[in-house]
């Protein structure tokens, strides 16, 4: 609805899966090189109109921030948008908006990604930039406490003053025993405040090398002027250190117990009801199945919780269904409100029904079948735009180790067989490595207390 | 900050709150640039690459048998179609006692037909993974399907199907009509979408587009009033079918033909809209929402229909005035200030009036300020020429960005519809980027002045109006708000000498050429300029409170000191668990003048040195003085005078700023919170709220919630306590203990590792 800024945090709290390749459209086509110094390049070539995305992402993420600094992987991002050698303050996006382009950037857990889509005969001006802030970043203190603040603000409009969003937090914290991802990207109020430009400058020397960034090219260009200008601005950067892995996660599913949590929600004025239960990394092959079902769970009027929580049973306004696609593991989670006066328990209830019918009597071949429908279409839906492209190229660059699998990936959930989801949904959607939260309005301010006080003792 | 503020105090020098640094060290001087070696990217930034001249692209407009009319895009490119019928009847046309018709209309249309049930279209519609979506607005309603190319019969079945034989069951309509009534209850916490159905009522009135859906409304529309709604919009005279993708024009047109063959002909009148509100003076309404860490504004008024012929030159002007990161208000209010995450101005253009609207998101502290900002904004649009460099940016993003705009045949498409939608020329979209490129500083001036009416505006501020009210006292007290011209952007393109200077010192925040401390600039201003403002309040569900029950509904609570004995006690201060200081706190008792007072003095030594002080008198808590030394505030002393505070801060390496404030009733200095709590009876009172001064020079309400009995162990020994939250811009648990005295054994800060815990004394 309303302009998105810089820094958008990725809120995966509602988010599906991931594009993926489709059948029926066209293949991406694509080159990849990498520099000397390690940068790697993807290019896509679309000629159909004359635009480009280019879109760089640092595999750098919340996950890799230092203890006692929760939200600096994401501070650091808007401070991407400053100052640099070349560049005053607001001049960065003062160029692409006079170039006629849009630019942003986002956070996740496992990286940072800076984007901008412009007519294409800017594609010069975009590496220009993108050199120009990977190798010459200026930290003033008096921007990177404005900055600060911002991103405070940013954190109170998308989390304190929000109903339900202390929610998404609790339950990201409380259903992971994954250290690194342990806080959500947007971090403490009270790290935030800790931060200094001490941190940028360390942060910038460790991650922010050429070697630890993929940058995408995707729209009318021609693949060798994109090595022309990539050697020209990138070339001469040196190579940084290598980044240390981070440690190896815990097994999923964990199944040491069901946890519970009841969030009082001071802004909400109806509950809300949370499970979530712990998935592996986006490469595990039991990935295809888990996405499946989150579609056969909650995609479309059809699907099995909107049938039975909103249409037959008349409990609920509406149910999502989703799960994080992470190097990391991750939750797939399942998400009702209510309709007034509707217990919370009986929404519980029904949710775990529908899970345990599933696993008792199977996926329909015909069901399964238009799971597979709904993410083939999706694939191609999401083709529509270079900058979604891009995305995609980097999402199998980054989270499937291979790029060639954004024309191949589709196979994958075509081979994927009843009996497969059933598996998947038993072993994972098991009541032991259950998370459930649930957000009950706190009472209002009762005007009850309102007697006046006695005299102390 | 409350309880002795010594943790808070703590915390903003062990983590440099708000910026500032500790007293006890220097700024660290600012970062070299990354060693590199002689770049070797150039300085400036490479000039434009040859660009072919883009021409709108082709489009098709074709005529139904049936009279519909069809706008058709065609793009090989994906295999995938968009089937989008608009019709030009939307909620204005609702019922005037029944806002929520269209709204329930459209929401039950797909929800069963004469030969299909609800789970059955739905079931039709997912297994080919495409989507089918009804729904309305103020001037249209559409049913639109997107679907894989090979799945277009499917699409234009059920589109078919749902448009012409829509049965309406009884129980769809219950049950939507029950989840729409969750959702407006949802809808009403959350604060955007809460600012934005207030704004229209205010900035509409009576006019249809300012009605809105309320619970009573909606349980009070009938099946009747569908099956009315139905026949009125659902006719193809007043029908425009949008195709866009995979599709051959001839082809389409048949299949229209075939599918919509049946479509009683017919057109519909348009609703009769009533004149919108004019007003002749700011209108501030505010919607109280207790708890609200942010004040979340919208700032605007009516506009005139799409086919003004100003249009072209006042979307420039909004264009710079509101345009994105590089607008105005987002400039100043975000990169400048820091107020907000995101700052925008824009018009909604409609078939009748449309509306202008800034909307902005700050902290409460900021919310005077940011208004302010906001309204000298837009009124330096009306009062001086737009800037050059301001002015190109604008023009060149709104014609460069062209082929952005014409990406995928869904937009294209989109683009065609709403011009033929709000009948604009037909040439618009064609001429749009020449026409943008004539606007000169001159015609944005004058559409500014004609068109943009800050004085006349209406404010909506949904926040907690108690914690506001002291902010907002110029306006609450019934003064428009009226600022300082405020800076502008800087204009890095053209003069990059303009733009900020690097390590500019925090004091001077606005760049070359700004007007300076626009953070003074409304209370200033008020002062010259008592505009009379308009005021209203109203709760989320829109009923109207008086001011009084939200500010002064608090119970005004009432403490006596005498009880409180003199003496020492020592309080260790802990950061992540490990000591870093202590703090000894004496109290003692004075005759002053034939008053009784109680003098606290609390001085912690360790990591950081803070000395505070608070004197209040003994029988009935009325404040005397608090003074501050080091910590956040380098110095800050306040002495109470006939209700107000009045006196001076020194913020670190800031100059001094007198503090003169008026303090609601029963208002408490900074340290005196502690002794409140103890002669409460907490078994009594589980929960109030106390307004208190906060060393930072401002009136915040804490709510006091007793949440529980404990027991603690602190260095002093173990404690039966009272668990109190206390919940403000800073929230801490603290530990009363149960028997007298009942003095604080144990404070944690929530959100920050700070504990504080009674070593010696009582």
């Amino acid at each position: 609805m309303r302009y998105c800024r810089h820094g958008a945090v990725v809120l995966s709290l509602l988010a599906l899966a991931a594009p993926a390749a489709a059948q029926e459209a066209p293949p991406i086509a694509y080159e990849t090189f990498t520099l000397e110094n390690g940068l790697r390049f993807i290019v896509h070539e679309d000629h159909s109109t004359p635009v480009v995305a280019v879109d760089v992402w640092y595999d750098v993420g919340s996950a890799h921030e230092p203890a006692g600094r929760t939200g600096f992987a994401h501070l650091f991002e808007h401070m991407l948008f400053q100052e640099t050698k070349n560049l005053k303050k607001g001049e960065f996006d003062r160029l692409v908006r006079s170039a006629g382009g849009t630019l942003n950037g986002t956070t996740s857990e496992d990286r940072t990604a800076y984007f901008e889509t412009l007519p294409s005969n800017r594609i010069n001006l975009a590496l220009w930039l993108e050199a120009e802030r990977m190798a010459q970043l200026a930290v003033t203190q008096q921007n990177f406490e404005r900055e600060r603040e911002v991103v405070k603000e940013e954190r109170r409009l998308r989390v304190e003053n929000q109903p339900y969003g202390e929610s998404f937090m609790v339950r990201d914290s409380v259903a992971n025993d994954y250290q690194p991802y342990n806080h959500h990207p947007i971090g403490s109020m009270a790290d935030l405040d800790a931060a200094t430009p001490d941190d940028v400058h360390a942060f910038y020397k460790q991650f922010y090398v050429p070697n630890n960034a993929t940058i995408v090219v995707a729209g009318d260009v021609d693949v060798p002027q994109v090595k022309e200008l990539a050697g020209q601005y990138f070339g001469w950067i040196p190579r940084g250190l290598e980044r240390a892995p981070l440690p190896e996660p815990p097994p999923v599913p964990r199944l040491d117990g069901e946890r519970r949590v009841t969030v009082e929600d001071k802004l909400a004025n109806t509950p809300l009801f949370q499970s979530a239960y712990t998935i592996p990394g986006h490469g595990h092959p039991d990935t295809y199945a888990l996405q499946l079902l989150t579609s056969i769970f909650g995609e479309g009027e059809s699907s099995r919780l909107h049938q039975r929580l909103v249409k037959d049973e008349k409990a609920a306004l509406g149910i999502f269904s989703g799960s994080n696609s992470r190097i990391g593991p991750g939750l797939f989670y399942l998400i009702a409100l209510p309709n007034q006066g509707v217990p919370i328990e009986r929404i519980e209830a029904l949710i775990n029904d529908e899970v345990e019918k599933l696993i008792r009597e199977g996926v329909p071949e015909r069901e399964l079948r238009k799971a597979k429908n709904q993410l083939r279409a999706g694939m191609v839906m999401d083709r529509l735009r270079v900058q979604s492209k891009a995305e995609a190229l980097h999402h199998y660059r980054l989270l499937h180790g291979d790029v060639a699998q954004v024309n191949t990936d589709l196979d994958r959930y075509t081979a994927v067989t009843p009996a497969q989801i059933v598996e998947a949904a038993r072993k994972y959607l098991a009541p032991a490595n259950r998370t459930v939260v649930i957000v009950l309005p706190a009472q209002k301010a009762a005007a009850a207390g309102a007697t006046p006080m006695p005299a102390g003792k | 900050m409350r309880l002795r503020t010594i943790a808070p105090l703590v915390l903003a020098a062990l983590a440099a709150c708000g910026g500032r640094q500790p007293v006890e060290e220097p700024p660290p001087p600012p970062l070299p640039p990354p060693a590199v070696e002689e770049a070797k990217l150039p300085a400036e930034p490479p000039v434009a690459l040859p660009l072919e001249a883009v021409a709108f692209p082709a489009f098709h407009e074709r005529t139904l048998a049936n009279g519909a009319q069809v706008i058709i895009v065609e793009n090989h490119e994906q295999p995938v179609v968009t089937v989008d019928l608009r019709l030009r009847t939307g909620s204005s046309a609702d019922p005037r006692d029944k806002p929520g018709v269209a709204e329930l209309t459209t929401g039950v249309l797909d929800k069963g037909t004469k030969t299909r049930s609800s789970k059955q279209i739905a079931e039709t519609i997912d297994f080919v993974g495409g989507s089918l979506s009804v729904g309305s607005s103020a001037d249209w309603s559409s049913a639109s399907a997107t679907v894989l190319t090979a799945f277009l019969d499917t699409a234009l079945v059920l589109l078919s199907d749902v448009v012409l034989n829509p049965a309406f069951p009884d129980d769809e309509l219950e049950n939507y009509r029950q989840r729409t009534l969750t959702a407006l209850q949802v809808l009403l916490s959350q604060p955007g979408a809460l600012a934005d159905r207030r704004f229209f009522q205010e900035v509409y009135g009576e006019h249809p587009y300012g009605r809105q859906p309320t619970p009573e409304s909606v349980k009070a529309i009938k099946r009747s009033d569908l099956v009315a709604f139905h026949q009125r919009a659902f006719r193809p005279g007043n029908a425009l079918f949008v195709i866009a993708g995979d599709v051959n024009p001839d082809e389409i047109v048949v299949r229209l033909n075939q599918h919509f063959g049946g479509w009683r002909a017919g057109a519909a009148a348009r609703p009769v809209m009533t004149a919108a509100k004019e007003r002749a003076q700011q209108e501030v309404v505010f919607v109280h929402r207790p708890g609200a860490v942010q004040a979340v504004m919208r700032v605007g008024h009516v506009v005139e229909p799409a086919t003004n012929p100003d249009w072209v030159a006042l979307d420039v002007a909004l264009q710079v005035l509101g345009g994105g990161s590089t607008g105005w208000v987002n400039q100043v209010l975000r990169e400048q200030k820091g107020y907000t995450y995101g700052a925008s101005a824009a018009a909604d253009k409609r078939l009748d009036r449309g509306h202008f609207v800034a909307r902005t998101e700050v902290r409460n502290e900021k919310a005077d300020s940011a208004l302010a900002e906001l309204l000298a904004l837009i009124r330096k649009m009306r009062e001086e020429p737009v800037p050059a460099a301001d002015l190109a940016l604008a023009k060149d993003f709104m014609t460069g960005s062209f082929p952005l705009r014409i990406e995928t045949p869904q937009q294209i498409a989109g683009q065609v519809a709403s011009t033929r939608l709000l009948g604009l020329p037909a040439d618009y979209l064609e001429k749009y980027r020449e026409r943008v490129a004539a606007v000169t500083a001159e015609d944005v001036q004058r559409v500014a002045r004609t068109h943009l009416h800050p004085d006349q505006a209406v404010i909506v501020v949904v926040g907690d109006a108690a914690q506001l009210h002291d902010k907002l006292s110029a306006v609450f007290e019934g003064s428009a708000l009226r600022a300082a011209t405020p800076a502008p952007a800087p204009a890095p393109g053209a003069e990059p000498a303009a733009a900020v200077p690097a390590g500019a010192a925090a004091a001077t925040p606005a760049p070359a050429g700004a007007a300076a401390a626009p953070g003074a600039a409304p209370a200033a201003a008020a002062a010259e300029k008592r505009v009379p403002v308009k005021i209203s309040l109203y709760d989320p569900a829109g009923k109207p409170l008086a001011l009084k029950d939200v500010v002064a509904k608090k119970v005004v609570m009432k403490f006596d000191g005498r009880s409180i004995q003199p003496g020492e006690r020592t309080y260790v201060l802990k950061f992540q668990g490990n000591p870093v200081g202590e703090s000894v706190a004496s109290i003692t008792r004075e005759q002053v003048g034939g008053k009784d007072l109680i003098r606290s003095v609390s001085k912690i030594g360790g990591v950081i040195a803070v000395e505070a002080e608070v004197v209040f008198e003994a029988p009935d808590f009325t404040p005397v003085s608090a003074r501050f030394k080091g910590g956040r505030m380098a110095e800050a002393e306040f002495h109470y005078q006939a209700g107000r505070a009045v006196g001076e801060i020194a913020e670190t390496q800031g100059e001094k700023k007198p503090v003169d404030l008026a303090l609601p009733e029963g208002a408490l200095f900074p340290g005196m919170d502690e002794f409140a709590l103890a002669v409460t009876d907490l078994e009594r009172h589980r929960e109030f709220e106390l307004p208190v001064l906060e060393p930072t020079g401002s009136v915040t309400t804490v709510a006091v919630k007793v949440v529980g009995e404990t027991t603690v162990e602190v260095p002093a020994g173990k404690f039966e306590v009272y668990e109190v939250e206390m919940s403000g811009p800073q929230s801490m648990r603290a530990y009363v203990r149960k028997a007298a005295p009942h003095i604080l054994v144990k404070q944690e800060l929530l959100g920050a590792p700070i504990v504080i815990e009674l070593k010696q004394g009582s």
